[in-house]
């Protein structure tokens, strides 16, 4: 397979690209930096469509239109890009260059450029509405700063369950008394699957062993991982087919077309297919605990050396206000950072069954691959 | 005639100038990596990659290797592989001979629809494909209701398993062979046909005697193209394929992505490389026996 090997290089050839392009390109933009007036700022993002919509087509008109002599140029990025796009910021930065975009949306790769002091701090003082980001919503990561947050949620058909579990225990009881009608997708390919194991790995873990796996990197502690992952292995006879789906979207069709009749999926995607229609109205969600199935904020950044700080700031502080956060409910089912009762009422009942203010972090990255690989070795 | 090797070189330099650095350099440099190399071009990947082997003493290692080849699941899914391409390729052959050679012999509505329908999965992108089969291959899907309503209430569910990508890379490969097995059969002529008829030949010795050595070369390349053609696929069995036990392609991805460990991965790209260098041997010699007769010829 001639292309997995191009493709592999051909990244690593493209960081050298984006590396040398990134030092041409940015010179001019360094002189037109604090000249007041119209200015312009990139926002760049490579989260999925529904994101890019989201910014695109309603919260960037809505807020060149509130804040004139500010335009938003947009620019998207394949996910796959992010070492690459991590690699050309720290580049501009290193040499003092302008930025290759001034707002970062969502990436994967914000926590590596907060430790690598990339990122412009967050304060009160500079974005006044940080304060009302709740304590569970909050970043540990200088620089990042939550807008939107989804979690892993059981989604389930009302008609064939009239009382879902509401806790992981009762689930996996009610899994093994359902064979076939429980399915979840491959931890390596969608968030919703991850959840669902390490909540499964979390049940024998401490609450300080979890929470060094979702900060940090530790090789020895994951030998806690050994019970959860035979617990895993025990439900393979009784998930759908003995087998574990690709992808997020894939579990939401099963459940959509009637062939399971419970799944894990995030809480936003699962509110969109609602609302789109792939999934009857039947379909309803609850959030387990004992404990939680995970999930995590969505983040803004603006890159230090970002030549329109204050343009940036403005527009992450103005993300903040409640009008903005029920967009972001109406549209794409975000939960707000902001609490909710700030919201209008419309907005806080779409979350009905979910707990939108107590979200457990996701593992780090680095812990998450060895996660995945564990699984597919010895459960799948 | 003779041109001047001039002129030939520079025709041939831009295909050759853009091959050697956008798809040999890269393969030289992943091929490296998979050794333990982490400078130069990979020292980028080098620093992100996870469980990576670099040589303790000297400049190259073997360690990736070991590990991959010591991994349960590659070892299963590398015969998986093997199996589905060979089981696959006979397959779509075999098929792509009885739609090719009824179109050859009976010009008609019926055969002409045969291989019209045939070609359409040209035509249907690979991701669409696989997602209509997995509709149709699954538990409640239109294979079993058909098998229900005929009496048959134990059809089997082809959904995730290796039968599913078996059957869906006869699909996906079945209009390039019948494309090409069609026009070798155009190529061989009538009037030998005839002859070995009149002096008597029944439909079994012509077919084995005149219209098969006259194919084989189309055969062996179309077989080929199915085969390097499954050995690399994706999003088939990434979609319809079972979660361990799978073609190569999506263990690459887990393995390059999702357990950050792109070295191993990167090791197994090596390894399918090598089928597909195995696959194609037949092929080159394909070509050059064609080549040979050309000359023969003329």
């Amino acid at each position: 397979m001639k292309i997995r090997i191009r493709a592999t290089a051909l990244t690593a050839m493209s960081v050298t690209a984006v590396l040398t392009l990134a030092a041409c390109g940015s010179g001019s933009d360094s002189t037109d930096a604090a000249s007041g007036g119209s200015q312009e700022i990139v926002l760049y993002t490579d989260s999925d469509t529904g994101v890019q919509q989201l910014w695109e087509n309603k919260l960037i008109p809505a807020f060149e239109k509130s804040h004139p002599g500010i335009t938003v140029k947009f620019s998207t990025g394949d996910v796959s890009n992010q070492s690459a796009q991590l690699a050309s910021l720290a580049a501009s930065v290193k040499q003092d260059k302008a930025p290759p975009m001034d707002i970062v949306v969502d990436s994967g790769f914000l926590p590596d450029a907060s430790s690598a002091d990339l990122l412009t701090e967050i304060t009160t003082s500079n974005v006044p509405n940080s304060a009302d980001i709740t304590e569970a919503m909050k970043s540990s990561a200088a620089g990042v700063m939550p807008y939107r947050a989804s979690a892993v949620v059981l989604a389930y058909d009302s008609e064939k369950v009239t009382t879902p579990p509401t806790a992981l225990p009762d689930l996996v009881q009610w899994i093994k008394d359902n064979p076939g009608q429980f399915a979840y997708n491959d931890p390596s390919t969608g968030g919703s699957g991850q959840g669902f194991v390490q909540a499964m790995l979390d049940s024998h873990l401490d609450e300080a062993t979890i929470k060094a796996m979702s900060t940090g990197y530790d090789e020895n502690a994951q030998s806690g991982w050994d019970a959860g992952l035979k617990d895993l292995a025990a439900l393979t006879p009784n998930v759908y087919q003995k087998t574990y789906p690709n992808g997020n979207e894939e579990t939401l069709n099963l459940l959509g077309q009637g062939q399971v009749s419970m799944i894990p999926a995030w809480s936003d995607m699962f509110l969109t297919a609602k609302k789109n229609g792939t999934l009857p109205d039947s379909a309803k969600a609850v959030s387990i605990s004992d404990p939680a199935m995970p999930g995590g904020p969505s983040s803004l950044a603006v890159p230090v050396n970002s030549k329109h700080q204050e343009a940036a700031l403005q527009l992450m502080n103005w993300v903040l206000e409640p009008e903005q956060q029920a967009g972001i409910v109406e549209a794409i089912s975000g939960f707000p950072v902001i609490p909710s009762t700030e919201l209008p009422k419309s907005a806080q009942s779409v979350f009905e069954g979910m707990d939108t203010s107590n979200v457990a972090p996701f593992y780090s990255s680095k812990s998450a691959a060895d996660m995945n690989r564990k699984w597919s070795q010895r459960v799948a | 005639m003779r041109r001047r090797p001039v002129t030939g070189l520079l025709a041939i330099a831009p295909p050759v100038i853009v091959i050697a650095l956008f798809v040999g350099l890269p393969m030289v440099s992943a091929m490296l990596y998979t050794l333990g190399d982490t400078g130069g071009l990979n020292s980028t990947i080098g620093s992100i990659a996870q469980h990576q082997h670099t040589p303790e003493r000297g400049w190259l290692t073997l360690d990736a290797y070991r590990e991959v080849f010591a991994d349960e699941s590659f070892r299963a899914s590398l015969v998986a592989t093997i199996v589905v391409t060979l089981v696959a390729t006979v397959l779509v052959t075999i098929l792509g001979w009885g739609i090719a050679l009824y179109g050859r012999f009976h010009d008609g509505p019926l055969s002409r629809l045969l291989t019209g329908v045939s070609i359409v999965p040209m035509f249907i992108p690979a991701v669409i494909g696989a997602y209509s089969m997995l509709t149709f291959y699954a538990p409640n899907g239109m294979l079993r209701t058909i098998g229900l309503a005929l009496g048959w209430d134990s059809a089997p569910t082809l959904s995730y398993t290796l039968t599913g990508v078996t059957l869906g890379s006869v699909w996906s490969n079945l209009p390039l062979t019948v494309l090409l097995i069609s026009s070798g059969l155009g190529g061989v002529p009538q009037t030998l046909i005839d002859a070995s008829r009149d002096a008597g030949a029944g439909p079994v010795r012509r077919f084995r005697k005149v219209i098969l050595p006259l194919t084989t070369v189309p055969t062996i390349i179309a077989a080929t193209f199915s085969a390097i053609g499954i050995l690399g696929s994706f999003t088939l069995p990434y979609v319809l394929g079972p979660t361990a036990r799978n073609i190569l392609g999506p263990l690459m991805d887990d393995t390059y992505s999702a357990f950050n460990m792109p070295q191993q991965a990167q090791v197994m790209a090596v390894v399918v490389f090598g089928l597909a260098l195995v696959a194609s041997i037949a092929y080159v010699w394909a070509n050059y026996r064609s080549a040979r007769r050309s000359e023969v010829l003329r």
